[in-house]
């Protein structure tokens, strides 16, 4: 028998509850993470991929929740564990690192303690040991004088070295999921590309699967095997990352593409897409991006589109793609 | 003296910005000097875009401010051509979402330059209002509304009607895509291209990502650590960037189109504080070419061989190595 795959998402539907009634913010998302592999997850600001990512730790702020779908990590769904083993799983089978590491690490804190923090309560070490092995693993992402640093406090370093602390932290259970939420996205140019390495070579000694989640696309380019573009909630188009680049699809994931500044086009107006997504895009009964899209049909409007194989490895939620 | 045609719209010479750092309280100790611009001078031709790229703590952003006079320089000069430096200068900021007050309707967030300057009855400003709204692809009656009634990038686009609005010149745009998603982005760039073409405006452009700078951009000024590194024609900088920063900066940009990333950090480390510049080349703890000299001797913004001598570069190896390939 086949294994199961490390995480598998099935049919994923994040709703809130406000006044006006329910606001489905995410819908129908399905996906499989790889041990080893990175799965970008690409997609503007409202597209539903932090919520996503949220989701996978259970994490989903009030009044949203979970209404629908499964999240199989091993096989087993985390949707019905017990809080208690939520717990167990948080930060120590699947962690997460953010975007701005002054709001996430603990500022009275040092380093040191907060990394490890979860190595005491996860692996029931001791302090010192803990201590010694937050040492080695701040010295293992490229902090200089390891530790002397633990003994700092969060804001005694700078945005970069916070960055590779709150990646220590993240990596001290030796997790099998990394969840990256934009997390070079505060970085300056050269310490991104210094995060990028640290968080490839990382990923090789650990077999991690890291979902790395951004809305820069070149980011993404760099560092996924495969992508995932979202829209209003929805997949629009799941691809390997060299296919998506080269041969995008999905008519969002190619004006997207096309919206870019590119150096043969210098000076000449780029390419925009026209008008915004509606707040309540979870009303729209056809393809969410159709009333933005310039290959809609009536058929988009009406139609509830789904995502599928247009080629091996390949999905694409459109309904001028083969098949739909 | 006759004026000359080819007198810059703005020159600035030798500018100095260093800010003391003190303890909260009256006997607050002084805890050291942010040096955020050291000795910067270049000049900005009318009509053309000269983009000005560094990461934090560059001083890309105290110069804007330097400029349009929110913070008065130490030391050295600034020339304008024109006639009111204050009128005739306006800026569009990063953030659309701090940059308007929330309190105010657009119309009276468009019209506070004519306001502050005097200009035009309360009639003409109103006309002018409307005009500039549908200059950005606004709408007359979005005069009425408040700032919350609007994304990201329309507010961007009510801060460019505001920064028109009383004909300035010279526009600063610091970090003016950097807040906003990337199908937005494009629309804005369009939106500052056009109406640079339209009202033949000056701009000096601010921006770490690059990509919109080699879009967008005459000429490129790269700064580090308060100072400028290297300058020149757009084409020359990303085809053939000669300071080791310059090329670090290019190569470590995310792009589009190489796959998967090959370790290819060419620097190592982050900017020093600019509380405690290095000695030297301000770059040398960082830089892969550095010699004993790079700490010791400050470096001098130098010609480039080989190329029209509006390429600057302040690195002797770097501009050695070159010359020796080139002659």
């Amino acid at each position: 028998m086949l294994n199961p795959p490390l995480l598998s998402v099935n049919n994923l539907e994040i709703a809130f509850k406000l006044d006006e009634g329910l606001f489905r913010a995410v819908s129908k998302v399905s996906f499989e993470l790889e041990a080893g592999k990175t799965l970008g997850l690409v997609g503007e600001s409202g597209s539903g991929k932090s919520l996503t990512a949220l989701s996978l730790l259970r994490l989903i702020p009030e009044p949203g929740s979970i209404t629908q779908g499964e999240i199989k990590f091993n096989g087993e769904d985390i949707l019905k564990f017990a809080d208690k083993n939520m717990r167990a799983l948080r930060g120590n089978n699947i962690s997460m690192i953010f975007q701005e590491p002054m709001t996430a690490l603990n500022p009275v804190l040092t380093i040191g303690e907060q990394i490890a923090e979860a190595l005491t309560i996860h692996d029931k070490a001791t302090k010192r040991d803990a201590q010694q092995k937050a040492i080695a693993m701040l010295d293992r992402v490229g902090i200089p004088d390891a530790a002397l640093r633990a003994l700092d406090h969060p804001h005694n370093l700078s945005g970069g070295m916070r960055q590779r602390a709150m990646i220590a932290m993240a990596l001290i259970c030796k997790p099998d999921i990394l969840i990256a939420d934009e997390a070079t996205t505060a970085l300056d140019t050269t310490v991104q590309a210094q995060i990028l390495d640290l968080l490839i070579d990382l990923q090789h000694e650990f077999n991690m699967a890291i979902l790395f989640i951004s809305h820069n696309l070149g980011v993404v380019s760099e560092i996924a095997d495969d992508v995932m573009v979202m829209y209003g909630g929805r997949i629009m188009e799941a691809s390997p990352a060299p296919l998506l680049f080269d041969a995008p699809q999905h008519p969002y994931t190619q004006v997207l593409l096309s919206t870019l500044p590119n150096p043969a086009l210098r000076g000449q107006p780029l390419t925009v897409i026209e008008g915004s997504v509606p707040t309540r895009y979870d009303l729209l009964a056809g393809c969410r991006f159709a009333p933005r899209c310039n290959r809609a049909i009536e058929q988009c409007m009406a139609a509830d589109i789904s995502l599928v194989d247009i080629a091996p490895n390949q999905r694409s939620a459109c309904i001028n793609m083969a098949g739909q | 003296m006759t004026k000359n045609s080819a007198q810059p719209l703005l020159e600035i010479e030798h500018l100095v910005k260093h800010f003391g750092l003190k303890s909260p309280g009256i006997f607050g100790r002084s805890r050291g000097t942010v040096h955020a611009l050291n000795d910067v001078s270049f000049a900005i031709q009318k009509g053309e875009t000269l983009a000005i790229v560094g990461e934090s703590g560059c001083g890309k952003s105290t110069l804007a401010r330097v400029i349009t006079g929110l913070h008065q320089p130490d030391f050295g000069q600034i020339t304008y051509a024109g006639k009111n430096l204050r009128q005739n200068i306006q800026m569009i900021f990063q953030d659309p979402f701090a940059s308007l007050n929330p309190r105010l309707t657009i119309g009276d967030i468009i019209a506070e330059p004519l306001i502050i300057h005097k200009l035009g009855t309360p009639a003409e400003r109103q006309k002018r209002i409307e005009e500039v709204l549908e200059s950005v692809s606004l709408q007359k009656s979005d005069a009425q509304k408040y700032p919350h009634q609007f994304s990201g990038g329309q507010r961007q686009r009510i801060a460019i009607a505001r920064a028109l609005i009383s004909e300035p010149e010279l526009i600063i745009a610091d970090e003016p895509l950097s807040a906003l998603d990337v199908s937005i982005q494009s629309q804005i760039l369009n939106l500052l291209m056009k109406i640079k073409a339209a009202r033949e405006l000056t701009y000096l452009f601010i921006s770490h990502d690059l990509a919109s700078v080699a879009h967008i951009a005459d000429r490129v000024i790269v700064m580090y650590l308060g100072q400028i590194v290297e300058s020149g024609d757009c084409e020359s900088i990303f085809n053939n960037p000669i300071h080791p920063y310059t090329q670090a900066l290019i190569l470590a940009a995310p792009a589009i189109g190489i796959g998967k990333r090959q370790k290819s950090t060419l620097i190592v480390g982050e900017s020093a504080s600019p509380l405690a510049p290095p000695t030297g080349c301000f770059y040398h703890p960082r830089c892969p070419k550095s010699l004993d000299s790079c700490g010791i001797e400050a470096p001098t913004l130098s010609p480039a061989l080989g190329e029209n001598n509006s390429h600057l570069v302040a690195c002797p190896i770097a501009l050695n190595d070159r010359n020796l390939t080139v002659s």
